[in-house]
């Protein structure tokens, strides 16, 4: 592969872009405007489609999906894949839609499961404290570290949680949900050695589970006005986007970034040149498991209500955005920016099909066939270029 | 217990049954079970609300008549394997009734005559088994408790005529296509506003808000002058009622939902839902029972049928 990102590591010279590059930074947006045209064709959707009040349906349609692909990106760049996302973001939004109203009251697991990354984080600090001291904590004391915060802080949030608390706080609950159960997966492959699809299509009938026994299978009212505001318009615009300039700027300007791409790009050569691979695979899953609580948060404020069945099929939706937007599920390469455009992709064709009034049951099949068709049409301008 | 339909006293004063149809009133008293016969209720899952009064009426009427109950669930709605597998189980471990919401109304006649076929009384709730193969496989049930989801469809029909003035286009978001009770939901409605409101468009939201909101941005954007919309079951209302409030379109697109979950109350209050269908799962978990131990007590015949009285809901 010609543009491997692992060589781009001096920020590129912006008057040297060969036409080459161009072609390949564009070519995302070529699909959509592939997409755009090819429904224009039809004249329901040419006369709705642009005009100033539908284009603004689309970016909202899309806000959810957009955040899930940010995350799946890093995973697929490390050649993994993330299969529990939809079913992660349930789970996260019955977590905090039940923190907020206290009713049902979070059960004392699902605390658990929501203190978890700040006992990793005290870890962490301990560790890096230890070793700035020139110390080095052995196994023992650093899981003896790890337990205690965790039950100490897992007891705290729990007793804190029973009986509602105010919307902030809730959020942050939901958001840390979808970062552990990311750990989990991220931690079960790659120290645990469980291929990817293995590991996260268990967490996704784990997640789902869950949502359903800690709710006894009711959806959660989360009708507070301070949180709905986040699923409308323009904030609901600004967490997405946010979402992609920070994915952005982590991948190109952090080591952590270029170390993700370096491991699905050859995870053998990455390992002897002394990165520790298992902990950035670990972080990409961290962070597809971040932005499934960010899109649960968007999800439950938009309807101000946490449903047991909410996210179902949103793990292939992403995973179509992704692929859309030029990245290969090999790993090595791809972009955040162009995991949005999928996104956007993929809502121009759902929502083209119903404004061209086409039969439901054809909408799948076109809709699948469009999907192979444009990663067909990118391979071919790939080999080209 | 084979053939137990002809165990039945045939003095025995209440024959009920025996023309095929039964009514709420004739189980409104059935005494308490000679024996504390063994009971299990198989639902589709526990994913979907509408089980869960369901199982909890169940249990508590099974604790009134004083059987054992006990209550078992596939992990998908359309996990009929599953639930072949909890039949089989259910058998060995000595159930004397089960009571089931079939996943698949033709794949489980064969698990469900073979227990019929060990002695165990078969109950059919909800979704209806279908007619040919249980006459073709000669499965004997005890008999039918549930909802006419076509019933349904019509008076949700009949609400979203009433509610856009009887003239107008409207939309129609279905649930899982190819799934009994979304078709029949969708049948009936069509047959209520038929030659009166033209149906627009036809999506489905696979019985989730989100994807409904979804098409119904687009179903809005295709059709400024839409009236009404019936969204199959009420999660998807939320949905739509949603679009509708973003693309400013409140009380001009009136909607009708299905199903009367607690979620859609405060709607229900402020007027953006119109109308909502109240099947009474509860009245089937209740009335499967009563049949069940009239039955097995010789009070009912077998091969009967209840349908519980479904209620338009509005404000």
């Amino acid at each position: 592969m010609p543009e491997r990102n692992i060589e781009k590591r001096s920020p590129p010279d912006r008057g040297r872009f060969s036409s080459k590059q161009i072609v390949v930074l564009l070519r995302p947006w070529l699909t959509l405007i592939f997409v755009c045209l090819l429904f224009s064709l039809h004249p329901v959707f040419r006369s709705t489609f642009w005009t100033r009040s539908f284009l603004p349906d689309v970016l909202q349609q899309s806000g959810r999906n957009i955040v899930l692909a940010v995350g799946m990106s890093f995973v697929i760049m490390t050649g993994g894949i993330d299969l529990s996302v939809g079913a992660v973001l349930a789970l996260a939004g019955v977590g905090m839609a039940m923190a907020l109203s206290g009713r049902p009251m979070v059960p004392s697991w699902l605390a658990y499961i929501g203190v978890m990354p700040i006992a990793l984080c005290a870890l962490i600090l301990a560790t890096s404290a230890a070793s700035s001291l020139g110390k080095k904590l052995s196994v023992y004391v650093r899981i003896l570290l790890f337990f205690a915060v965790e039950i100490v802080a897992g007891l705290l949030i729990g007793r804190l949680l029973q009986n509602g608390v105010k919307v902030g706080f809730a959020i942050g609950f939901g958001v840390l949900i979808g970062v552990s159960c990311g750990f989990l997966n991220g931690l079960t492959i790659s120290s645990g050695k469980v291929p990817a699809f293995v590991t996260t299509l268990g967490m996704m009938s784990i997640a789902r589970g869950l949502t359903l026994y800690a709710t006894n299978s009711r959806s959660v009212a989360a009708d507070y006005p301070r949180l709905r505001m986040l699923g409308e318009g323009t904030p609901l615009l600004f967490v997405a986007l946010g979402v992609v300039v920070l994915g952005t700027l982590m991948l190109r300007r952090a080591k952590a970034g270029r170390y993700i791409l370096a491991i699905g790009g050859n995870e053998q050569a990455t390992h002897l040149t002394g990165v520790p691979v298992a902990t950035f695979k670990t972080l990409a899953y961290v962070l597809s498991g971040l932005c499934a609580g960010i899109g649960a948060v968007l999800v439950t404020a938009k309807f101000g209500l946490a449903s047991t069945g909410a996210g179902t099929g949103a793990e292939l939706e992403a995973i179509a955005a992704v692929v859309i937007g030029g990245t290969s599920l090999t790993g090595g390469q791809g972009s955040i920016l162009n995991a949005l455009v999928g996104a956007l992709t993929i809502t121009v064709m759902t929502s083209g099909l119903v404004l061209a009034g086409i039969e439901a049951n054809l909408q799948q099949v076109i809709l699948g066939a469009i999907i192979v068709l444009t990663v067909f049409l990118d391979q071919i301008r790939k080999r080209e270029g | 217990m084979e053939g137990g339909a002809t165990t039945v006293p045939s003095q025995n004063s209440s024959n009920i049954g025996t023309s095929g149809t039964i009514t709420e009133s004739d189980l409104d008293v059935v005494p308490k079970a000679s024996k504390p016969y063994k009971m299990v209720l198989i639902v589709k899952t526990k994913n979907n609300p509408f089980f869960i009064p369901m199982i909890n009426e169940f249990e508590a009427e099974a604790k009134v008549l004083d059987v054992e109950a006990e209550v078992q669930a596939a992990a998908e709605e359309s996990s009929y394997e599953q639930q072949v597998a909890l039949i089989q189980t259910e058998v060995l471990k000595g159930a004397q009734a089960i009571l089931i919401t079939p996943a698949d109304s033709k794949a489980l006649v064969p698990a469900l005559k073979k227990a019929a076929d060990a002695g165990v009384l078969i109950i059919n709730l909800d979704n209806r088994l279908d007619a040919e193969t249980v006459k073709s496989q000669r499965l004997q049930t005890g008999g039918y408790v549930g909802a006419d989801n076509m019933i349904g469809g019509e008076k949700a029909g009949a609400a979203l005529l009433e509610a856009v003035g009887g003239v107008g286009k409207v939309a129609i978001i279905e649930g899982i296509r190819g799934v009994d009770n979304a078709e029949a939901r969708k049948k009936g409605f069509e047959l209520a506003v038929g030659q009166r409101l033209k149906i627009v468009a036809h999506e489905t939201g696979e019985w989730e808000t989100e994807k409904a909101y979804n098409k119904t941005l687009a179903i809005i954007a295709a059709h400024p002058d839409l009236k009404g919309i019936f969204c199959a079951n009420d999660n998807m209302a939320l949905g739509t009622m949603k679009a509708i409030a973003e693309k400013g379109k409140k009380g001009q697109i009136k909607v009708v939902g299905y199903d009367h979950i607690p979620d859609v109350q405060a709607s229900l209050l402020s007027g953006d839902l119109y109308a909502t269908i109240e099947q009474h799962p509860d009245r089937m978990g209740k009335y499967g029972v009563r049949m069940a131990v009239g039955i097995l007590d010789g009070s009912i015949r077998r091969g009967g049928e209840l349908l519980v009285t479904l209620e338009t809901v509005k404000k």
